[in-house]
């Protein structure tokens, strides 16, 4: 017997059949689009959690991986859809709201969402799934649903992919539970920065008590169940006329008070048939700069006093790199890569964690003399060149460099 | 990066060669990391372009049934990644027999019993037909499997000639879940409308060319009405 033909004879004997059953011919394309399109700007990165694949269908890697790509250059990783786009709340911005003038409602059942997620990480062209949904006629009633989703998943199917789950604003305590049991990451949406912003955005959102409370509801039970890739949120950018520093006064609770693993944001665009559709769009990087931002006071840990310089008088961030603009406030004169901690370092705009790092482990076995050496280290020199000084000499000084 | 992860990789590496592997044995992680020596920086670069191939070939290869017993898609990698590729979808989908490669080469993995079983074979065509042969499989017709090419310079690959059409491949739109896909992707986004350098930067032409990313090779001009 050949070897293929061993491995062959296994696999027919197999009695355990790993990749779930065939998807159903009658689902209805439009509603898988409605409810795709329902999550089109929400945010999430694909798997952050470890699961072994032993006695079960799949796996989540810790790294994560794309599948492929929107036109706009965004990795698409996660089945992200609605369980349903029926919603009693109205949201000013979102096109699922009561009020908006341009929607059929549709809703998965639960073995029909399960079978159609399955089928797409059967041929591989997902990691997990990622699961919103609008309020439904309830919000215990659809929670309840989405739950019974992840759990056809997981226990009727043995699936061990990735799965991210919103929480429903007002969803119970024990729902949130439930959720965080079968789930590799859960969330609820923030949406805005306080309570009179969201008063604004969606006047039948009540911020503590649906939102906050529930936040604090999976802080607290994470210490008695395993939420491997913890707790997210995300923002609206721009829809309320909330400042930057109003949202980074709010990141910092988030990350300090609730414990949240990350912060997402998405830059306000108004659509059609909304409340909010006439309203001027916010630009695009200014998400990006709240990301800089989120990234240097949870990756790079720099204080907020520092984070504070980039901020204008008015608190809004400029359109351009927050670092520099931190380091500006922070270096009096250029620093010696030979001698500077790595705490000076990673405040050197072009250089991050992974190249100071790599200086802090080159040093040990010479001098850095040449801004060549610090190159192949990973440094991006034209940023970080008027704030360091090699061999000696500074290349560009602070003053010549746009003071 | 640990030193074992490095040989192998660098081992896997088309460029490799015996005089790098033996300064690769020598080399700590803090030097394989932090070296400004020229032969270091290339073996370390040599490496990562091993570590992304493997994650393009995860990523992108779209698999298809083979009875209900086997899954099978199209790679064609420029280094030698076929098993890491392979293997790692069987320890995905345990007790399901794994094909994947091209109208030169092939690699079968099971992962069974807590131990990965792997072979390598010709033509992918001809290997999937043996297997059907031996386990008396029927090919289900639908969406055929899709090939990730990383080949530099090659021409493009007549798809037909690697389609196991002796073992009863159907002719057919795709399976249902590949229309659903379609379907779903241009939910998310309409390709191309905007930031085009952006994604081209992420896929390039050759991986839509020979991949089996269908809904992008739309270019956004796809509609919900095709699918209904």
């Amino acid at each position: 017997m050949t070897a293929l033909e061993k491995i062959a004879r296994l696999a027919a004997a197999s009695s355990f059949d790993s990749a779930g059953p065939a998807p159903g011919l009658a689902i209805d394309p439009a509603k898988v689009e409605a409810l795709g399109r329902g999550t089109k700007y929400d945010l999430c990165t694909s798997s952050a959690a470890k699961r072994e694949s032993e006695g079960g269908l799949g796996s989540a890697l810790r790294g994560g991986l794309c599948h492929t790509f929107t036109g706009s250059g965004r990795c698409v990783s996660l089945f992200k859809t609605l369980y349903t786009n029926d919603c009693s709340h109205d949201c000013g911005y979102c096109p699922n709201a009561s009020v908006s003038s341009r929607k059929k409602t549709f809703s998965y059942a639960p073995e029909e969402l399960a079978r159609i997620t399955l089928a797409f990480y059967k041929e591989n062209r997902i990691e997990g799934l990622f699961l919103s949904s609008g309020m439904g006629r309830d919000e215990g009633e659809t929670m309840e649903e989405m739950i019974e989703t992840v759990r056809l998943l997981r226990a009727a199917h043995h699936f061990r992919g990735y799965v991210h789950l919103k929480i429903l604003p007002g969803s119970s305590k024990e729902h949130v539970r439930e959720a965080m049991e079968l789930a590799d990451r859960v969330s609820v949406n923030l949406e805005a920065p306080s309570s009179a912003r969201m008063a604004e955005l969606c006047p039948s959102k009540e911020y503590e008590n649906d939102i906050l409370a529930r936040q604090r509801y999976v802080r607290d039970l994470s210490r008695e169940v395993s939420l491997p890739a913890g707790q997210t949120t995300q923002m609206v950018v721009g829809a309320a006329g909330e400042t930057d520093r109003e949202i980074f006064d709010r990141i910092l609770l988030e990350y300090d008070v609730l414990k949240l693993k990350r912060v997402y944001f998405s830059a306000f665009t108004p659509l059609a048939g909304t409340a909010f559709e006439d309203r001027k769009k916010a630009p695009a990087w200014r998400e990006h700069r709240l990301y800089q931002v989120d990234w240097l006071y949870r990756v790079y840990k720099l204080a907020e006093g520092e984070i504070s310089a980039a901020f204008d008088d008015d608190g809004f961030l400029r359109n351009s790199d927050p670092k520099v603009a931190i380091a500006r406030a922070s270096f009096e004169e250029p620093i010696d890569p030979n001698g500077a901690s790595f705490a000076e370092l990673i405040r050197v705009p072009g250089i991050g964690p992974k190249s100071a790092r790599r200086i802090l482990l080159r040093r040990k076995n010479g001098r850095i003399e040449r801004m060549r050496d610090l190159v192949k280290l990973g440094v991006a020199a034209r940023r970080a060149e008027p704030f360091l000084k090699v061999g000696g000499k500074a290349g560009t000084t602070l003053d010549r460099w746009g003071v | 990066m640990k030193n074992g992860d490095l040989l192998r990789l660098l081992a896997a590496h088309r460029d490799s060669n015996a005089r790098l592997m033996a300064r690769a044995r020598t080399l700590s992680p803090e030097e394989v990391d932090a070296s400004t020596d020229p032969q270091v920086l290339r073996i370390r670069r040599m490496a990562l372009a091993v570590r992304g191939e493997v994650c393009r070939m995860r990523g992108f290869v779209r698999l298809a049934p083979l009875g209900d017993r086997v899954l099978w898609g199209r790679i064609s990698p420029h280094h030698d990644v076929g098993f890491e590729v392979a293997d790692f979808f069987a320890r995905r989908f345990p007790g399901k027999m794994i094909v994947l490669g091209d109208k030169k080469r092939s690699w079968s993995s099971l992962y069974a019993g807590g131990d990965i079983l792997h072979e390598v074979g010709g033509v992918l065509s001809t290997t999937l037909a043996e297997i059907s042969r031996i386990v008396d499989l029927r090919f289900e017709g639908g969406e055929e499997g899709r090939e990730v090419s990383e080949e530099k310079g090659g021409e493009e690959r007549d798809e037909k000639e690697v389609e196991p059409q002796h073992i009863g491949a159907e002719e057919g739109a795709g399976t249902a879940a590949a229309d659903l896909w379609s379907v779903y992707y241009l939910s998310q986004d309409v390709p191309r409308r905007a930031g085009g350098r952006r994604y081209g930067g992420r896929i390039s032409r050759r991986a839509l060319r020979s991949t089996g990313l269908d809904a992008e090779k739309e270019g956004g001009s796809a509609r919900l009405q095709d699918f209904t």
